[in-house]
């Protein structure tokens, strides 16, 4: 009988519309999301995280697909499992099937079958449309790998199977046992924000196997099962139902029978009212007299409908809010905010102070999905609440008018995302307070969430309030509301950018402390008023739509709301239209007129064009700079810059030189560019911004010459990308970029190499080390070898601006204020202006008695935004601590001046410039290190020396422009800041600050769009240069010492301090390593630097014997394993015959003992003694070597 | 004031054709609407209440055009659905005095007045604390006639209103619709002949769309004068009886069946003459045996 109902409700499913229309949209999305990974969409690019070098029918991208599938289908699942039980409801037919010789089991068991079997049917849509993209000749062949058919089916029974079970389970279980939609919809939203809560928690890596368990859709179990995987695994290897993702699938699973077995225990064959009302007692039964009452006033002037209007709100709204649901509701949302909030940005797991806008962030992104449900739910239940009630007959024969009817729903909506809004705010200021901290911005608050998000949302609510009205049914229009968030998302990822045509969607704002809302308000209020006024048009729309009375058919309610229009609501209709139209010439004109607009795509294919136009000047001579004397003006509120100056510049090379190449951006307005030699600019290319000059006379070998130029930037009206943030009102911040260079730069390249492949280019290489033309110009700053700098900088009168050099005058001059720096040594051709309206701290460090000789004195200051003084100290400490740690070990100083200067946080990074480090206010200003926590990083200290660090690395030294170029720079100044903080924290500290680093290695490696290089050859990689690079330089310095490091790089600075070309490479860092590692260690270079090695260390058994002397005598059993990697991760193994630390902790984590052993067979075994009771051993128990399994070294003490 | 029907025409888009050319004048006092199920009465009064559109015809209320004017046919009208829902959870009270803000009474005293007023009139003053969701059948109907008659309706459309009651819930109910004032059109739609023999001066019988009579109900049981008789036959010899005469009802009696049919002349000595009662009129109408001749098409 189970089985019969069950396959009754399957075949009743089969002949519904809507079941085609669910398998079409699941058979579209794998389809699109193939041929756009696949390249079928020639203006797009995208891969949806399944990373440039992994094919896109790989086992790991079709799981991916199956996740986003799964999130998708939950609210598919929600309309079908939910309506299992409750159609009987909905249609009264609960009589037939209650009374029915049928048990519980069959009835439950059948219906809950059916509606899982349905959607078991709807979900190979998703993957027989991902294959079925594969086989289509527009499909980039190269994207796809091998055809595995388990690739589909193991997604299919890992993830959307066990979904199902927990998803129908609760969905059913809800709307059987509380015979109502709602909780249904409520419970999708709670699971929406279970899968949201566990996405906030990963950045903080002790968190990450909680979230992977508390992702009820099992995602992020698998991603984290498979977080350390390379490519070669990710594109051959099939996600195992093993580990955490087991754990998750079991317990999820378990939760979701648990729901059933509550079902069938709770559930009764009762008639649905009969359960909870009690009847209300009759009346007496003797007859009232027959009076009626005298006839009242009636009113039904413009203030009687408006009264009715505000009567209708509030029930409307009451209705809405006033019951356990919506309160479940906005739980769920504070719960969402606290927990989201607790690990708001994170870095190396310690926290920054919880200012405004990070609160803010926490609601902004991915949250908007959470309010898109509610919309979506709530305006269905809105339009449908006298319909579903039984009421609407009465209702709709009020003598009330339509707009009563439809604005009083409509406010009511909007009045609950107020409701939400406000409760946010709250629970924000809360979380602040919770977190001592107490500077509450209210008025960002205010502006943020009621200035900007609610109207974002009373938009989404008109619009979802019009589909409702226009679909006429509340699972279509839920379902068209999901559409329309997907195709949302779509849009960019086909190629369609502009914010024009993104509904709802403002072009992308950031709010900074320094700059506030910036140059970001009249973008965000032109677009608010540009989509507000369609949303009206909307409402008036919906209006004129609204279903009153029985006809529903189209053009009946297309013929009614035109016999009903009112010259009001046309005038208003048409208004709004005008206004949307009008606003939207305005964003064009913007975006189009006054600026350019690009998509990703173009940008692309213009840097592909450049790479072929003129990768070919890459191997003509052309003059260098030798110094540059440049005269900045900044207008921070105009946004506007001139950069005026002259370039001394020399013919370096061998050979005459009649043709010179200028680059400069294409938005510069360039007024003047002279060498004054009677040059002739032969090309001009501003789409491009390049320039060619041909000489009358070449420039010989030697001779000099200038370049005299006077180019502006200005920015007018708004671009679509919401404004250029190198030039704003208080927080300016740019580099050499906006001057004049010379010839061409490798860095203009495309580095990803799919995109290269779909623009018809070669993967990248980096020239390698020896390469003679990349030896003759620097990393970086190709045109440029060492060269003076001398500037003026003028900004207006409440800023201070900075650039690279020191002060040497300031004065005022036609209501300006003028900064002259000069430079007192060579640089290199990177410089930077900075203008703000800054507090300035001093402070002033000596060089210790033990400092390389040139060492001088150094003035520190720190330009920083009134509000960030959170850091300064630990930032003062750290430039000290650097000083003295680098003029002791590596060599002096070349300046006199170490200058932080904060900038906004448009970009999140800093950078070393010569004296000058320019630091975003998001690192490291607002970070809130607990000295008192063993675990929290002092980043702002640590990131402070780093960029001191490459004052040497970089500023002193510098590759030439080859391979492992990066990690002469970025290697080195992550290793001389690791030394730097172990002696200010210790190497206990060293062991969290390098699992994070051993995370950010596996990850990048294993998602990497290029090539994986050894260091030596590295190329440009950061996971690369700075997280192994900073592996390797620890392990390196843990087996040979610090000192033998050390001594070696300052050799290494002496000898190439300032060279100028040919520039060494790391192949001279690394010989000199080599040089400096005993005889011992034969293989620790090679490992270290010029393969990519790892390992496989695991401990497999421990056990302890308690000795008569009171010591222990710990037996430990290990595996060892030695790998080397392809660029793409295909591993081979190698002879272990190397020097590995055993070691033994106690319950604390504490070390009791650490040996390192000669370990040269794959299974070795070794006893060592300790004095207190030991709690774990193993094998490299400090994570000091590469190795994908790193939690697996230790393993527990038995004892004998 | 009159209500004037003419030419009403409604065809669904399942093919059914719920009104054909109906054309009907109703004035003040209580009028029924006798049909069997599926005549056109609700699509009719759902027309009316300005809940449908028709294909053709036209409606007016006095000087208001019903179908035109939907708004001001709102103001006086009261309307007492076949089938309607309540919000389970709101109590008697809250929901009639929200209808009753709704209906136009802004005057919070006035509104209170006659919220109370009905309450106390359909006997639910006792329970009006007390949840929508509890009420039995017929007190969710004595709501609904409460609501109905929320604010000066002058035009009261009550469809099915006794259908399921219990027969003491139904007088009730009548005692509540005969006290509607005479100036108001009260249309009671049903199929129960007892409530339009009760309650009605005036009636109308629809079947299959189509208007078959309309007139007083004495002046139409008098039409049929001398034309009914009745005889008490074995249950197996029903079905002989019906081919072979114009049988306008049968009804079990005594565990044998009670024949009344219609005839010019006594069908035969075994039939007896019984005097025709507003049944007989409204079986004959829709069985088609006569059009009574002395109501005309109004």
């Amino acid at each position: 009988m189970l089985l019969r109902i069950a396959s009754f409700e399957l075949r009743k499913r089969l002949r519904m519309l809507s079941t085609y229309v669910y398998f079409a949209v699941f058979f579209g999305m794998g389809f699109l999301w193939m041929a756009i990974a696949g390249g079928a969409i020639p203006n797009a690019s995208a891969d949806f995280g399944a990373g440039g070098k992994i094919v896109v029918n790989a086992p790991f991208a079709v799981l991916l697909l199956a996740m986003l599938g799964g999130y998708f289908g939950t609210i598919i699942t929600a309309a079908i499992a939910g309506r299992a039980t409750f159609q009987d409801v909905d249609h009264d037919t609960t009589a037939f099937f209650y009374c029915a010789p049928i048990s519980k089991l069959d009835y439950l068991g059948g219906r809950f079958l059916g509606a899982m079997g349905s959607m078991l049917l709807l979900y190979p849509g998703l993957g027989l449309g991902a294959w079925m993209a594969t086989l289509m000749p527009f499909i980039d062949p190269t994207r796809v790998g091998p055809q595995v058919a388990m690739a589909y089916v193991s997604p299919y029974l890992t993830i959307l199977l066990p979904n199902l079970v927990f998803t129908t389970a609760i969905f059913f279980t809800l709307a059987t046992l509380l015979r109502r939609m709602l909780p249904v919809y409520v419970g999708a939203v709670v699971l929406v924000l279970g899968y949201l809560i566990a996405g906030s928690l990963i950045s903080n890596i002790d968190n990450r196997s909680l979230a992977a368990l508390l992702d009820p859709f099992g995602g992020g179990a698998a991603e984290r099962l498979t977080e350390y995987w390379t490519i070669a695994e990710k594109n051959t290897r099939l996600v195992p139902l093993a580990g955490v993702f087991l754990w998750n699938r079991v317990l999820w699973t378990g939760v979701g029978l648990a729901f059933l077995v509550l079902t069938y225990a709770r559930f009764s064959f009762s008639a649905p009212a009969g359960g909870k009302a009690k009847r209300a007692p009759e009346g007496l039964v003797e007859l009232a007299p027959a009076v009626l009452p005298r006839a009242p006033t009636l009113d039904y002037s413009a203030r009687a409908s408006f009264s009715a209007f505000l009567e209708l709100t509030r029930l409307q709204l009451k209705e809405t809010v006033k019951n356990v649901f919506f309160l479940v509701i906005v739980l769920a949302g504070v719960l969402f905010v606290i927990v989201a909030g607790l690990n708001a940005d994170q870095l190396y797991g310690t926290k920054t102070w919880p200012v405004t806008y990070e609160m803010l962030e926490v609601v902004g992104g991915t949250f908007s999905l959470f309010i898109l449900i509610i919309i979506t739910f709530y305006s269905g239940e809105l339009v449908w609440r006298e319909r579903d009630a039984g009421l609407a007959p009465i209702f709709d024969t009020l003598p009330i008018p339509r707009w009563v009817i439809f604005a009083s729903k409509l406010s009511a909506l909007m009045l609950v995302q107020v409701i939400l809004v406000a409760v946010l705010m709250a629970s924000g200021v809360a979380l602040q307070a919770g977190k001592g901290y107490f500077h509450f911005e209210l008025g960002v608050y205010l502006k943020t969430l009621f200035g900007i998000r609610l109207i974002t949302f009373w938009i989404l609510c008109a619009t979802a309030m019009l589909v409702h009205v226009v679909v006429n049914n509340k699972y279509v229009g839920h379902f068209v509301m999901i559409l329309y968030f997907m195709v949302g998302i779509l849009l960019p990822l086909v190629g369609l950018e502009h914010p024009l045509y993104r509904f709802s969607r403002l072009p992308p704002w950031t709010y900074s402390a320094m700059n506030g809302f910036g140059h970001y308000v009249l973008p965000i209020a032109v677009f608010q008023l540009y989509w507000a006024a369609l949303a009206v048009a909307f409402a008036i729309v919906a209006n004129a739509l609204w279903v009153r009375g029985l006809e529903t058919g189209r053009k009946r309610r297309i013929a009614l709301a035109w016999a009903t229009r009112s010259t009001g609501s046309v005038a208003a209709l048409v208004a709004s239209l005008l206004v949307f139209a009008g606003a939207g010439g305005f964003i064009f004109w913007n975006t189009n007129v006054l600026n350019e607009f690009h998509t990703s795509h173009d940008g692309e294919t213009s840097q592909a064009f450049v790479e072929r136009t003129y990768k070919k000047w890459w191997d003509v001579p052309q003059p260098g700079i030798e110094s540059v004397k440049v005269a900045c003006d900044i207008f921070p509120e105009e946004r506007r810059v001139a950069l005026r100056g002259t370039y001394g510049l020399e013919n370096e090379s061998s050979q005459p030189i009649a043709q010179i190449l200028v680059r400069l951006p294409r938005v510069a307005k360039i007024a003047t560019l002279s060498f004054g030699r009677g040059e002739t600019r032969s090309l001009a290319d501003p789409p491009h911004g390049f320039y060619v000059y041909d000489l009358p006379t070449p420039l010989a070998p030697h001779e000099k010459a200038i370049l005299e130029f006077d180019v502006g930037y200005e920015n007018v009206g708004f671009p679509a990308s919401g404004g250029d943030t190198r030039i704003v009102t208080n927080g300016t911040f740019f580099n050499d970029e906006l001057a004049p260079h010379i010839g061409y730069s490798n860095g203009l390249e495309l580095e990803d190499d799919t995109v290269r492949h779909k623009q018809g280019l070669d993967p990248r290489r980096v020239a390698p080390a020896g390469d003679p033309v990349g030896s003759m110009h620097n990393y970086g700053f190709p045109d440029a070898n060492w060269m003076d700098f001398d500037a003026t900088v003028s900004t207006s009168t409440d800023q201070i601006a900075i650039a690279p050099g020191y002060l040497e005058r300031e004065w005022t001059e036609g209501g300006r204020r003028y900064f002259h720096y000069a430079m007192d040594s060579k640089i290199l051709g990177f410089y930077s202006f900075l203008s703000a309206r800054y507090t300035v701290l001093r402070d002033h460090w000596s060089p210790p008695p033990d400092a390389m000789p040139g060492s001088k004195e150094v003035d520190i200051e720190i330009d920083y935004q009134q509000g960030h003084e959170f850091d300064l100290g630990r930032m003062v400490a750290g430039i000290k601590k650097s000083l003295d740690y680098y003029t002791v070990k590596l060599g002096p100083y070349q300046h006199h001046q170490v200058r932080i200067v904060e900038f906004p946080r448009y970009e999140q990074f800093a950078q070393s410039f010569p004296n000058t480090i320019p630091y975003s206010e998001s690192i490291g200003f607002i970070a809130r290190v607990d000295d008192a926590k063993p675990d929290d990083i002092d980043y702002p200290f640590y990131v402070t020396a780093h960029e001191v660090a490459h004052q040497w690395w970089a500023h002193q030294v510098i590759s030439g422009d080859v391979q492992g170029a990066t990690m002469l720079s970025e290697s080195m100044a992550q290793y001389s800041a690791l030394m730097v903080m172990k002696h200010e924290y210790g190497a206990d500290k060293m062991k969290r600050f390098l699992r994070y680093e051993l995370d950010r290695y596996l990850h990048g490696r294993g998602a990497a769009r290029r090539a994986e290089m050894p260091l030596v050859r590295v190329e440009n990689q950061t996971y690369v240069h700075y997280a192994k690079g900073s592996l390797a330089m620890y392990a390196l310095q843990d087996y040979i010492g610090e000192d033998a490091v050390d001594a070696a790089l300052a050799k290494l600075l002496a000898k190439h301090r300032f060279q100028p070309p040919p520039y060494p490479d790391a192949r001279e860092l690394v010989a000199d390593l080599r040089a400096a590692t005993p005889p011992e260690y034969p293989h620790l270079i090679e490992d270290l630097f010029e393969t990519i090695t790892l390992y496989e260390n695991r401990a497999t058994h421990a056990s302890s014997t308690h000795r008569a002397d009171g010591k222990y005598d710990v037996v430990i059993d290990v595996r060892a394993k030695k790998l080397r990697a392809t660029e793409l991760g295909g591993e081979t193994e190698v002879p272990i015959d190397d020097f590995i630390d055993v070691g033994v902790v106690d319950k604390d984590g504490k070390v009791l003992a650490l040996e390192r052993k000669k370990i040269d067979a794959p299974e070795s075994r070794f006893t060592l003694t300790v004095d207190a009771e030991p709690a774990k051993a193993g094998i490299d128990p400090l994570n000091k070597l590469i190795d994908r399994m790193p939690d697996d070294n230790l393993t527990r003490v038995e004892k004998d | 004031m009159e209500l004037r029907i003419e030419g009403l025409s409604k065809r669904y888009p399942t093919g059914i054709q719920a009104l054909r050319d109906v054309t009907l004048s109703i004035r003040p006092g209580m009028f029924g609407l006798l049909g069997p199920n599926g005549a056109g009465k609700s699509t009719l009064m759902r027309t009316l209440a300005t809940l449908q559109e028709p294909d053709a015809g036209k409606v007016t209320l006095g000087d208001i055009d019903v179908l035109g004017d939907k708004d001001a046919t709102r103001r006086v009208l009261g309307y007492l659905p076949q089938e309607f829902g309540v919000y389970p959870k709101v109590a008697a009270e809250e929901l009639l005095d929200h209808l009753a803000a709704l209906k136009g009474i802004t005057n919070g005293k006035e509104r209170r007045d006659i919220v109370h007023a009905l309450l106390q009139q359909t006997n639910l003053f006792d329970v009006r604390k007390k949840p929508l969701g509890s009420f039995s059948g017929g007190m969710k109907q004595r709501f609904g006639i409460a609501q109905a008659l929320l604010g000066k309706p002058r035009l009261v459309i009550v469809d099915e209103p006794t259908a399921g009651l219990d027969p003491e819930e139904r007088v009730r109910f009548h005692n509540l619709l005969g006290a509607i004032g005479d100036d108001v059109i009260v249309i009671l739609s049903t199929h129960i002949v007892g409530d339009v023999i009760d309650l009605c001066r005036d009636m109308a019988i629809l079947h299959q769309g189509e208007l078959l009579m309309t007139g007083d109900p004495g002046a139409a049981v008098a039409g049929l004068g001398g034309r009914t008789w009745e005889k008490t036959v074995n249950r197996d010899e029903v079905a002989a009886h019906v081919a072979g005469h114009q049988v306008l009802s049968t009804r079990l009696f005594g565990g044998r069946t009670r024949l009344r049919v219609f005839a010019e002349a006594r069908p035969d000595v075994s039939f007896e003459p019984v005097a025709a009662d507003l049944e007989d009129v409204y079986f004959a109408a829709i069985k088609g045996f006569s059009r009574p001749a002395a109501v005309g098409r109004a």
